[in-house]
Parts: structure tokens; sequence; C-alpha cells
């Protein structure tokens, strides 16, 4: 018989369909593009950016640039949002930025308890366990022990802060700049910075001897 | 469990690496990409948007089987779907109407094609054991004066 091509499947030659959340995605987005509310070009757009361009890379480049330019850590500090946009990086979503400075004696970290509100323009997308229950619930409850777990020891001397990000609100933090990179560059500085350290949950990196 | 314990964050690690990736699927990524263009395009306020999400994250929390990402869009679609009914702009039940169509379409569709909400309906050829292509002659000839 005249096969054209040799794929063994169920559906004798057919395509098979997709989980049903999948199908019931697609069938949103034909009913919305039909009604005219999404244009399937700007949904691509979407996906690429939030995939591909906007990354912790530029919390990291905001981080570092506090690090080296005092006047801009100043309005870094008292305006996140406009200090932020001056680097390019604004949110879709209209939302405030507020920047947490860690200092020798204070360690701040952030969580969103009631979802997964996250500073999107400078850090991405949250990772998979800042959406996860286990984090958004018992870091407000045990902010020492669920830092101990990634790793981090603050010491008993030092006050923790937790903050709550909010739809309308994002917190990021500030990282402590390491001992001993004195004399980097602002691009050699952005490259010790992690993105946990943003969020409060890592520190930034020390520079390699 | 470890709330740092995945394989998306190990502790210290440099920015970007073990991040694990934003979407499992491509259906998570258009369901989050359908709620940020329709947000832009002024249909709801980000934080009506957040108190539904919110209120479904609740409501139906992580099951055991469920991957971080799985469950956090199934609640995100979840809440989509909502928004739009309340809204007035999508019904659930055309959803379930358009769902069971996109099923049926890929049914219909022959492996290699892209996939067409048309071919719910209407199969397009292929060629394949049950072939249909147009032919310019009969098919069947009974010649005149059998009988």
């Amino acid at each position: 018989m005249g096969h054209s091509h040799d794929h063994d499947h169920e559906h004798d030659g057919y395509q098979t369909p997709p989980e049903s959340i999948a199908l019931r995605v697609k069938a949103l987005e034909s009913l919305l593009v039909e009604k005219g509310l999404v244009d399937p070009a700007a949904i691509d757009a979407v996906v690429d950016t939030y995939e591909h361009k906007v990354g912790p890379r530029n919390g990291a480049k905001v981080v570092a640039k506090a690090w080296v330019d005092r006047e801009y850590k100043a309005r870094l500090l008292s305006d996140a949002t406009a200090a932020i946009a001056e680097l390019g990086f604004s949110g879709v979503q209209g939302e405030d930025m507020v920047v947490l400075e860690n200092t020798p004696e204070v360690h701040n970290v952030t969580v969103c308890t009631l979802c997964s509100c996250y500073p999107w323009p400078t850090l991405g997308l949250p990772p998979a366990w800042y959406k996860a229950a286990p984090y958004r619930s018992r870091v407000v409850i045990d902010p020492r022990g669920v830092l101990a777990e990634f790793g981090l020891d603050i010491p008993r001397d030092k006050e923790i802060r937790v903050w709550d990000s909010t739809a309308e609100l994002r917190y990021m933090v500030l990282p402590e700049r390491p001992a001993g990179s004195e004399g980097l560059s602002e691009e050699e500085l952005a490259a010790l910075v992690t993105r946990d350290s943003m969020i409060g949950t890592g520190l930034a990196l020390a520079p390699k001897a | 469990m470890s709330v740092a314990d995945d394989r998306y964050s190990l502790p210290g690690s440099p920015l970007g690496a073990h991040d694990g990736p934003v979407f499992d699927h491509p259906w998570q990524a258009q369901a989050f990409a359908l709620v940020v263009n329709l947000h832009q395009a002024g249909l709801f306020e980000w934080k009506d948007w957040a108190e539904r999400f919110t209120a479904e994250i609740a409501a139906a929390p992580q099951r055991e089987d469920e991957s971080v990402n799985d469950a956090y869009y199934r609640q995100w679609v979840a809440a989509l779907e909502q928004l739009l009914a309340a809204l007035g702009l999508v019904e659930d039940a055309a959803v379930g109407t358009r769902a069971e169509a996109w099923n049926q379409a890929y049914l219909n569709t022959p492996h290699g094609q892209p996939i067409s909400l048309a071919n719910a309906t209407c199969p397009p050829a292929h060629d394949h054991a049950h072939k249909h292509e147009p032919r310019r002659e009969p098919v069947m000839v009974v010649p005149a004066g059998g009988d």
C-alpha cells in the first residue's frame, strides 16, 4: 500500500492529541484570536521575551551599577522603579519596585506568600521553588531555617527581614558587595550577582582569587 | 522535604545555572502569554488577575503527582478561564466545545501536516490506506448492454 511514511502509531498515521489542558489553552487562544482580543504574533513575542530575553542578568546589571555608582545606588534605594527603568527595564504590569539593601547588620529575603509575585523586569520568571507552597509558607515562619536549607547560614546576631511581594509591589534584594571585589569592572561585578542573591536566598559570589 | 531541595536550585549556583525550565510544556508558555497580552490590551487590572490566581492556588493546591510547573499552570489556566467568564468574554461551554474540536482536529490530521481547526470537521486528503485523491476518470464503469 501507499504508505509514504513509516510511523507506527496508534492512530494509524494520524496525530495524537495533547493532554486535555493543552487543548483547553489552544481553545482559549483560538477563541480570543477570533474575537480580536489577542494577536497570535504578540503571544509568540511574549513567550520569546520571557524565555530568552528577560532574566536575572537584568537584575545583575542593576546591582553591579549600584555597587560602583554611589548616586545610582541612592536613587535605586529611594525610587527603585525609576532607577531600574533608567537601565531600560520596566514591568508590563505597571507594578512598583522596591530594592532592599543587605548590610552587615541586616539580611533581607523576599517571597510572595499568596502566589508568586516576583520582579519580572529584573529577574525574569521565578524558579520553581519560589512558586511552590513549602517556600511560600515556611520562609515567613522560620526564615533562618529555610535559608540554611539553601546553604546560607545567617549568623544569630544578624537581623533577618522577610518581605512579601504583591501584585502592586515587588521586592528585590541588593546583596552585599563581596569582599575582594575592589577594582573589578562593572561587568565583572555583574557576573558575581546570582539570582538567589537578589531574592535573598543566596549571597553574591566571591571573586575568583 | 527541604524547600531548596529541588533540581532547579543548588546553593551558590551561578546565575542562570540549574534554573530549570521556566515552562515545562508549550501550553504553559501560551497560557502565560495569553494573560500578559490580555492585561496589556487593557482587559483587566493585574491586581484583579492576581487575586483570582491567588484564590485558585489556595482552592486547588499542588498534587503529589504534579510538578511545580504543572500545578502552577493548571491553576493559572483555571484562573484565566474564570476571569474570562466573569468578564463575559469567553464562556466555559465555548471552551469545552472548542477544546473537543481541537481534539478531533488532531485525530483527523495526518502526521507531518499542520493542525488546523478545519480538520475537525473536514479531514484533509491523506496518502494512506484510505487514500481519496481526486480522479479524473470513473472509478467504476458498467458497460452498456450487459444484461
